[in-house]
């Protein structure tokens, strides 16, 4: 029996490269000081500190094979605020991984519809990239993205390299659209009756704001697509992030331990509940 | 497939008689638009009820010192237009093809009186109608909720 | 199992400290019985029961000398095993900008309970399946535990808000503890009855002077259980209330009990498996800084923050959640009910809500309930 009292301690990671994608969310790249990182699973989130400020549960954004280790952020609060605000070059703490995963493999031998919204985008990157790796083992592939408006779009690049190689369907909607652009307009549970997959073969990963997730569920099993099928990645308030601090509760759901992805099946009966 | 059996294959013809969906087919055309063209025009006269079969359309509005903004966004088995229902049939909103597009055209002076004549062809369009509306103020809700917007931000 | 009297107990006393551990029982103090440090049995409050309703909490002298003649007061265990406040590490800024954490050291004081009650018994063992019984253990507690010796005792009284007897974890002891004591005070004496329930316990009690006890001793005991049980006046149809709760998410039940409730979140430091904390970074001017957790409860408002507010920002809402979580949902998380029955959110309930009478309430208009 470990003589500490925190096993789930942070080790000291620097951040050694920082993007700023739109105008509140960012993007680190970390290296750890000591033990390399361990691997992680598409989905997963790891608990990032800031010295003397505080820790908040970010979506892990990098390529699960390898490579950088990515998280994206948005500016939001007590805490993103001044990591917002940190420099490259500086040491953070972090801690994980954590969570439960996209389930690929359950994917594989079908279709993947991919539906996000808004800052959702990034911890679905690491799934959308762990497909493209064995692009094979799927049929049809959709990436449905929507947004607040085109200066809101996360990953443009990204986007448009994946739409470029024509093995991918990729739309991307914007709520409100300005007089030079050319996409779609309009809110991204649109996308999903436009796009092409077959709803009896296909797995639908969702993120994105609470209630885009709900409609974007809805349309999905409106379309035939199966409940235990469609997997959300849900967030609370996060503190342990081990299942013990009480505060990610959804339900008899830990967030941070039975989530952050959960089948719409087993949702059933708690998304509608006002405040649960 | 002929028009016939277009007219036939879309939802409002479920329930229908085989008479009845003749007359729906007798107000339809199928037509082509080439990306750019207009299939309606604001406040000119609505003529005509389109449903689409293939690409993709989008309602523009021109707002005075900002441009052509896109509003919607609509494709392939949705409808486009709903002002040929009620006077003083106007359109509201330019709709305009974005790729090519192929849609059911129906005349909507046909259309309006066959529905007067034939009250269960009235009802089978008008449920069409009313779930497309349906749909679109859902979305609209959507859009005016504004989903993405940073914390803290005043609505 | 052995007969032993006050001298007997004191020698338990001796015995335990002479091992080292730290004596915790229950005092009188400030209206109340609370526990504390004790060396002697002389500290124990002797000639005291309790009186506790709704929202309300009396001491009275009773007309003999028990020494354990009470329920249980506003204390629980878990203040000793779940701190309120923990530290747990401390973060140094080093001069090249970085920064090095140190995992605090565990305080684990050989401690020795005295007077834990069946319904005790029952909400340690709940609180051993949240923080030592999954896949992530809370070293820290299961330090605690591993160091804690348990004597416990089979309740003589039971208080009007106790409902141990509906939830099946008392008043009878029935395992998990080190030592069980009995007390039989009447006009023929002032006993204990002693049982061990593990190896210490029974190397413990070889140590103590007394008699065998007799088969006429253990009938008392056992009568006087029965008795404690039968006199319970409150209930919750425990099998039924997970499944019962669930279905009735929007029952107007909520909404009425959430114009007497406080959100003052006393019911949850008084139960004896609350088990919710948060964390917070506590920074000095000489660059060190540490993370403290400490006791938190669903019923604050900012427990459920994210983004663009509460998810639970309705006092509705919130009660809701702890009812729900504490007798159904508990259950799919950790296979148990989180309610022992000790009653104690209903005593210490500034205005007197009583889950007991709100499970009935809904369970009346359910419905799916049978009339």
């Amino acid at each position: 029996m470990s003589a500490f009292a925190e096993p789930t301690l942070p080790a000291p990671y620097r951040i050694v490269a920082r993007r700023q994608d739109t105008a509140d969310v960012f993007t680190w790249t970390v290296e750890p000081l000591g033990e390399p990182a361990p691997t992680f699973l598409p989905g997963q989130f790891n608990m990032l500190y800031a010295y003397g400020i505080g820790e908040v549960p970010v979506s892990i954004s990098s390529d699960p094979a390898g490579g950088p280790l990515l998280h994206t952020l948005r500016a939001v609060g007590s805490v993103t605020r001044p990591m917002a605000a940190l420099q490259v070059g500086e040491v953070i703490g972090l801690r994980g991984p954590y969570g439960s995963a996209w389930p690929l493999a359950e994917a594989e031998g079908g279709d993947l519809v991919i539906v996000a919204g808004g800052l959702g985008l990034a911890p679905l990157r690491p799934a959308i990239l762990g497909t493209l790796a064995r692009r094979a083992q799927f049929g049809r592939l959709c990436v449905l993205y929507g947004t607040r408006g085109p200066a809101e779009v996360l990953f443009a690049d990204q986007l448009a390299a994946w739409r470029a190689r024509g093995d991918i369907e990729v739309r991307v909607t914007v709520d409100r659209a300005t007089p030079d652009w050319t996409g779609e307009v309009g809110v991204v549970t649109r996308l999903i009756g436009r796009a092409g997959f077959d709803p009896a073969r296909t797995t639908a990963f969702v993120c994105g704001p609470e209630i885009m997730m709900r409609f974007a569920g809805e349309a999905l099993l409106q379309r035939g697509v199966p409940a235990a099928r469609i997997h959300l990645s849900l967030e609370r308030n996060m503190k342990c992030a081990v299942g013990y601090c009480g505060h990610c509760q959804l339900g008899p759901h830990f967030i941070c331990r039975d989530g952050p992805v959960l089948a719409w099946s087993r949702l059933a009966g708690l998304l509608e509940v006002a405040e649960l | 497939m002929t028009l016939r059996e277009l007219v036939e294959s879309q939802r409002f013809c479920e329930g229908l008689a085989a008479g009845q969906c003749d007359g729906l087919a007798a107000c339809a055309t199928e037509k082509t638009f080439t990306p750019g063209d207009y299939l309606l025009r604001q406040h000119a006269s609505a003529d005509a009820f389109y449903l689409v079969l293939e690409g993709q359309v989008q309602i523009k509005l021109a707002l005075p010192g900002q441009g052509i903004v896109t509003l919607e966004t609509i494709g392939p088995d949705e409808a486009v237009g709903w002002s040929w229902f009620q006077p003083p049939y106007r359109c509201q909103f330019d709709a305009r093809a974005v790729t090519p597009v192929r849609v059911l055209a129906f005349d909507a002076g046909m259309l309006r009186a066959l529905m007067e004549r034939d009250p269960a062809v009235g009802y089978a369009v008008l449920k069409t109608l009313v779930a497309t509306l349906s749909e679109r103020v859902q979305s609209c809700r959507l859009q005016v909720l504004d989903v993405y917007a940073p914390p803290g931000e005043p609505r | 199992m052995k007969l032993i009297d006050l001298a007997g107990l004191q020698a338990l006393f001796d015995a335990l400290r002479r091992r080292d551990y730290q004596i915790v029982g229950p005092v009188q103090r400030d209206g109340a019985i609370v526990y504390d440090c004790v060396e002697s049995v002389a500290e124990l409050p002797a000639g005291w029961t309790d009186r506790q309703a709704p929202g309300s909490y009396r001491l009275l002298r009773r007309a003999d000398d028990a020494v354990f003649g009470y329920a249980v007061g506003p204390h629980s265990w878990k203040r000793y095993l779940f701190p309120p406040r923990q530290t747990l590490f401390s973060v140094q800024r080093q001069a090249d900008g970085g920064l090095n954490f140190m995992p605090e050291p565990i305080d684990a004081p050989k401690r020795a309970f005295i007077g834990v009650r069946a319904c005790e018994l029952a909400a340690i063992g709940v609180q051993d399946r949240v923080f030592a019984g999954g896949e992530h253990v809370d070293a820290a507690y299961a330090a605690r535990r591993e160091a804690v010796l348990l004597v416990a005792v089979n309740c003589a009284v039971a208080a009007d808000t106790c409902f141990c007897s509906s939830m099946g974890t008392g008043p009878a002891v029935s395992g998990g503890h080190d030592l069980a004591l009995t007390e039989l005070i009447d006009a023929a004496g002032h006993c204990f009855l002693v049982e061990a329930g593990s190896a210490i316990g029974a190397q413990m009690l070889d140590e103590l002077p007394g008699q065998p006890a007799t088969e006429d001793d253990v009938a008392a005991a056992s009568a006087q259980s029965q008795r404690v049980a039968a006199g319970q006046t409150r209930r919750i149809d425990a099998a039924a209330v997970p499944a019962l709760l669930m279905r009735n998410l929007e029952h107007p039940r909520w909404d009425e009990v959430a114009e007497r409730c406080l959100s003052c979140a006393n019911c949850t430091l008084a139960c004896p498996t609350c088990f919710c904390s948060s964390n917070q970074e506590v920074t000095d001017l000489a660059g060190a800084a540490h993370r403290e957790r400490h006791w938190d409860s669903c019923f604050n408002v900012e427990f459920s923050h994210l983004g663009h507010g509460s998810v639970r920002g309705s006092v509705k809402a919130r009660y809701r959640q702890w009812l729900t979580h504490k007798l159904a949902t508990w259950h799919d998380q950790f296979g148990q009910s989180g309610c022992v029955g000790c009653g104690r959110c209903i005593t210490w309930c500034p205005v007197g809500i009583d889950i007991t009478e709100e499970v009935a309430a809904i369970a009346a208009s359910d419905p799916e309930g049978t009339p």
